[in-house]
């Protein structure tokens, strides 16, 4: 599997306008053919798992959940899909989407509040390693899930504030704050 | 970077390793396989043939052999819990703390029952993900085996979730579709633990 960097992309999914035309392949997969629908699977999960496995803090076990949560939610809304988008910009909204309902269900569960100061967890350690890439891959996971959550969506998948205080129902403010603190806290990481 | 606003500017070369960051990363392999099974038990549920309408859920084959199933595995659990008891005492931490079975006590309505659902499937997938990938000692026979029960749990909770779509409001199969769900991540949990030790 080759894995593009960032800079090598060509066209950031998030922005990727739609053709406003259903591909072949998806509107086979709308009729129910599983081996289109892999077919999507094999093109698309790459780039899923990567936002997956980095707004869960680079947990394995919790961003293949996520990525099968996406997929099997991708299944059974695909007859929503009109081509208005492209694919990949789609299936990016479902999993930020399903991201944010973990974080608002687990907030229930325990009744902790994820964009509240959490004592202590702005104690973020990396082991010295000597790939500054995955360094940095370590910061990010060892962010305080707000922070990250926040970090990843803006410095890496490129949103804007007011869209991710939007999605996250949190003010402005509170995402620039937490921005901040990230990047606060990734600079103390990486010793810069 | 898109906002304007930048409080606390990244210095360059920070910039340019978030960047360079894989925007790709190959998933598990056997992720598909996962996807696949939960689309294909969905899909069971849409296309169930129509006769299987005209039964009672009760008379159906695959409930009464779930029902079957559910006393001879209870038995089979009771005998592993005092002959294992050591090893079930002492499975994975990491396994044992995240894969307690959700708790469905209490629900009255199948919209409630629907979010402890989520929490069942969320728990069997991950421990059935564990045997698939071979991070247990269970032998292949066990395996089979334990593939073949689940199979017919999922084959009643597929049956107990159709008449619930026809009868919404039934309890008493709210409460079978509950205990369908709980016997199958007791039994994942329990197959995962012994297999670990």
């Amino acid at each position: 599997m080759t894995i593009p960097s960032a800079a090598s992309q060509q066209e950031p999914s998030r922005f990727a306008a739609g053709s406003g035309q259903v591909p072949d392949v998806v509107r086979r997969a709308q009729a129910g053919d599983g081996s289109a629908f892999e077919t999507l699977y094999r093109e698309h999960s790459p780039r899923v798992y990567a936002l997956c496995l980095r707004l869960s803090g680079g947990s394995t076990v919790d961003a293949s959940e996520l990525l099968q949560d996406v997929f099997v939610r991708a299944w059974r809304g695909l007859r929503s899909f009109r081509g208005e988008s492209a694919f990949s910009s789609w299936l990016h909204r479902l999993t930020v989407n399903a991201m944010l309902e973990r974080v608002r269900s687990e907030k229930r569960r325990t009744a902790r509040v994820l964009f509240m100061e959490d004592p202590g967890a702005d104690l973020v350690t990396v082991e010295s390693q000597p790939d500054t890439q995955m360094d940095l891959e370590s910061a990010i996971a060892a962010l305080p899930e707000g922070a990250r959550i926040v970090f990843v969506l803006h410095e890496i998948e490129g949103y804007q504030h007011a869209e991710i205080a939007e999605r996250l129902g949190v003010a402005e403010g509170t995402v620039k704050a937490q921005l901040h603190r990230a990047r606060k806290l990734l600079m103390k990481a990486l010793n810069r | 970077m898109t906002d304007e606003s930048r409080d606390n500017e990244m210095p360059g070369d920070l910039d340019q390793m978030i960047a360079r960051l894989p925007r790709e990363i190959a998933p598990p392999e056997d992720a598909w396989k996962r996807i696949r099974a939960q689309i294909d038990l969905e899909t069971q549920l849409v296309t169930m043939p129509l006769h299987h309408r005209e039964r009672e859920w009760w008379q159906r084959p695959a409930f009464l052999a779930a029902a079957a199933l559910l006393l001879v595995a209870g038995a089979s659990l009771t005998t592993a819990l005092v002959i294992g008891r050591r090893m079930i005492d002492n499975p994975s931490r990491s396994v044992a703390t995240r894969t307690a079975a959700p708790q469905a006590t209490g629900v009255a309505t199948l919209a409630e029952f629907t979010k402890v659902e989520n929490d069942y499937i969320e728990t069997a997938n991950m421990l059935y993900a564990l045997i698939e990938r071979g991070q247990t000692e269970l032998s292949p026979e066990t395996i089979a085996k334990l593939k073949e029960s689940l199979r017919v749990i999922d084959e009643a909770i597929v049956e107990a979730r159709r008449a619930l779509a026809a009868d919404p409001g039934n309890k008493t199969l709210i409460e079978m579709l509950s205990a369908s769900y709980n016997h199958k991540v007791e039994l994942l949990r329990r197959s995962t633990a012994m297999g670990q030790t």
